[in-house]
């Protein structure tokens, strides 16, 4: 199981994180599903798809939020027979970050949720103030995902 | 379970990278479609070969078939991705117990049962494969890897409330669909491996094994039969522990018992208790105290439940005094 | 969570020296019902509390002695203390060192029978 990170502020929170709360995968990334950190996944095609699929869940939690008019509904679990998934949002000074965590029988949501405040507050403590963004243009968008999957994938 | 199958032949149909591969690969096994279920679990686990539960799954449809080998090979490679994977665990078990390799067998159902405690199918095999072992007391261990040199298999009497062996074939986990509801179906025991009485005279706890070990709770009742030290990395330095059958389980106790003193420091550390000092599990068949000893190793001491637990207390707490200073003696 | 829950956890929240209790699934390691002294995170209490009476149940498997009923972890700032229930549950009290454990360990059992 590997850990890869395209931020390098990112891989000690995440390395720690992973170790306490025995998760099985876990991706860090932008709301719009750009991924940042990955840990546990052997192929980009899987770790894409997920990261989409991760971000899309958490914007649609957010749209159903504002339509009940709560700020937001915080983590979401999902319990399956031998797995779970944890997604969350956490604040950090670069901008808003999602995590998803996929945890086995070994582990438990309690421990998931208990660790992951700590790992919410070591990323922030962790990141660098954001730096001003240009416009991101469609070309710019496919050039940054992307670079980040080959600083993931060492290609 | 027709639906069930169709819904999820549709799904990997529309996704064929999906890893749906292997409820679908299961839920054909459990309809008896092995030649489909096996296509469909090989062709998963090609795409997908870090996928442990997809191994797990193309272990029971190969062992369904009767390809125990091969099963085996699967079940090796998805506890090499995820050692504690209980699926794999528990079919590794089955299948030693099927090849003869008891001791084998007995390990790995110990370790699905430490990492699933609440697992019943898995604690009723484990039961069973070390029931097998009344018949007579195992061979010694061979120096080499055990796996490589199976113990002869014993004829395993049927216990007085058990279904006979014909009629408690193991069967590996009937896995649920995640989306729904599955019949968690109880699973029956191992099948009794077959009779082999010329087995070899002396237990694998055998006097002159255990006397191998240091004599560190010498003078302490049940110094190699009831009073275990190891140390973090869950490998004996001292003492014993027997089974209910008189056999040697201190390896297996030693795996076991490692991760407790990790997660009693962590518990401890996030819970502002301070250092842990003991912990005392009253159970069913006996009370245990476990105890740090120095950095690095800790101590069980196992009683029957007749002892009152204070006086168990004061047992470790010598036993602990003997443990430190002996570990100091070797300088560590 | 019932009144029988409730009352159980009041009991045992009555001893002195405990800090608190609570009841916890323990598959999930989340809180079921608690009842709680200032300073004490419930939610640490609950996922650690099962996580630890997992291993500790493990163990007891391994070795033999089969089934946990009560658990205690005696610390050199503390005392946890745990007793499986019925419907996966936990019964969870946290306290100070010199708490009366044999107390705590009867409440806690009456508070594990009350849940079936």
């Amino acid at each position: 199981m590997t850990t890869t990170v395209v931020e390098l502020w990112t891989e000690e929170p995440l390395v720690r994180y992973v170790g306490q709360a025995s998760a099985r995968l876990v991706v860090i990334m932008t709301p719009a599903g750009q991924v940042l950190a990955q840990h546990g996944f052997a192929k980009a095609v899987d770790l894409m798809g997920i990261a989409a699929l991760g971000a899309a869940i958490m914007a649609s939690s957010g749209a159903l939020a504002d339509l009940v008019g709560e700020a937001t509904f915080g983590a979401l679990f999902h319990a399956g027979v031998r797995h779970g998934i944890h997604l969350a949002p956490c604040r950090t000074p670069r901008g808003p970050l999602v995590v998803l965590t996929v945890f086995g029988r070994e582990t438990s949501i309690g421990l998931v949720e208990f660790f992951f405040d700590e790992f919410a507050a070591a990323l922030h403590a962790a990141a660098p103030a954001e730096q001003a963004r240009g416009p991101v243009l469609a070309e710019n968008f496919e050039a940054e995902l992307g670079s980040s999957l080959a600083a993931l994938f060492g290609r | 379970m027709a639906e069930d199958i169709r819904a999820l032949s549709a799904a990997l149909a529309g996704n064929p990278a999906s890893l749906v591969y292997a409820d679908l690969a299961e839920a054909l096994r459990r309809r008896g479609d092995l030649e489909q279920a096996l296509r469909v679990a090989k062709h998963g686990v090609a795409r997908h070969p870090e996928h442990a539960d997809g191994l797990d799954c193309l272990g029971r449809v190969y062992s369904d078939l009767g390809d125990l080998a091969r099963a085996a090979e699967a079940w090796g490679r998805a506890l090499a991705l995820a050692p504690e994977h209980v699926g794999a665990l528990k079919g590794m078990g089955f299948a030693l117990y099927r090849r003869g390799d008891a001791r084998g067998a007995e390990e790995m159902l110990a370790r699905a049962v430490a990492v699933s405690p609440r697992d019943e199918a898995a604690r009723r095999a484990l039961e069973t494969v070390r029931r097998a072992f009344d018949a007579a007391p195992l061979p010694p261990a061979p120096s080499a890897d055990v796996r490589e040199a199976p113990v002869p298999a014993r004829a395993a009497p049927s216990p007085p409330s058990s279904p006979s062996p014909a009629e408690s074939a193991y069967q590996p986990e009937q896995r649920e669909a995640p989306h729904r509801g599955g019949t968690g179906a109880a699973e029956p025991a191992p099948a009794a491996a077959s009779p082999d009485s010329e087995a070899g005279p002396t237990g694998a706890g055998s006097p002159e094994t255990v006397a191998a070990l240091p004599p560190v709770f010498e003078g302490f009742e049940g110094a190699t039969a009831d009073i275990l030290l190891l140390d973090d990395r869950g490998l004996v330095v001292a003492g014993g522990l027997r089974g209910g059958d008189g056999r040697d389980v201190s390896e297996l106790a030693a795996a076991a018992l490692a991760g407790v003193s990790g997660e009693a420091g962590r518990t401890a550390r996030y819970l502002a208790l301070g250092e842990w000092r003991t912990i005392v599990a009253e159970a069913a068949d006996a009370n245990l105290v476990l105890a740090p000893v120095g950095a690095g190793a800790m101590l069980l001491v196992r009683r029957d439940r007749s002892m009152p637990v204070g006086l168990t207390l004061r047992v470790a707490e010598r036993a602990r005094g003997a443990a430190s200073l002996w570990l100091e003696r070797q300088g560590a | 969570m019932s009144e029988a829950l409730e009352r159980s956890l009041d009991r045992l929240s009555r001893v002195r020296g405990v800090r608190g209790s609570m009841f916890v699934a323990a598959d999930d390691g989340l809180v079921v019902g608690q009842l709680l002294m200032e300073g004490v995170n419930g939610k640490a209490v609950a996922a650690l509390a099962a996580s630890l009476a997992r291993k500790v149940g493990g163990a007891a498997a391994a070795t033999g002695a089969g089934q946990l009923s009560f658990v205690q972890v005696e610390a050199t700032a503390g005392t946890l203390l745990l007793a499986p229930a019925a419907g996966d549950l936990l019964v969870v009290a946290l306290a100070e060192p010199q708490v009366n454990v044999g107390l705590c360990r009867l409440e806690m059992m009456r508070a594990a029978e009350a849940v079936r």
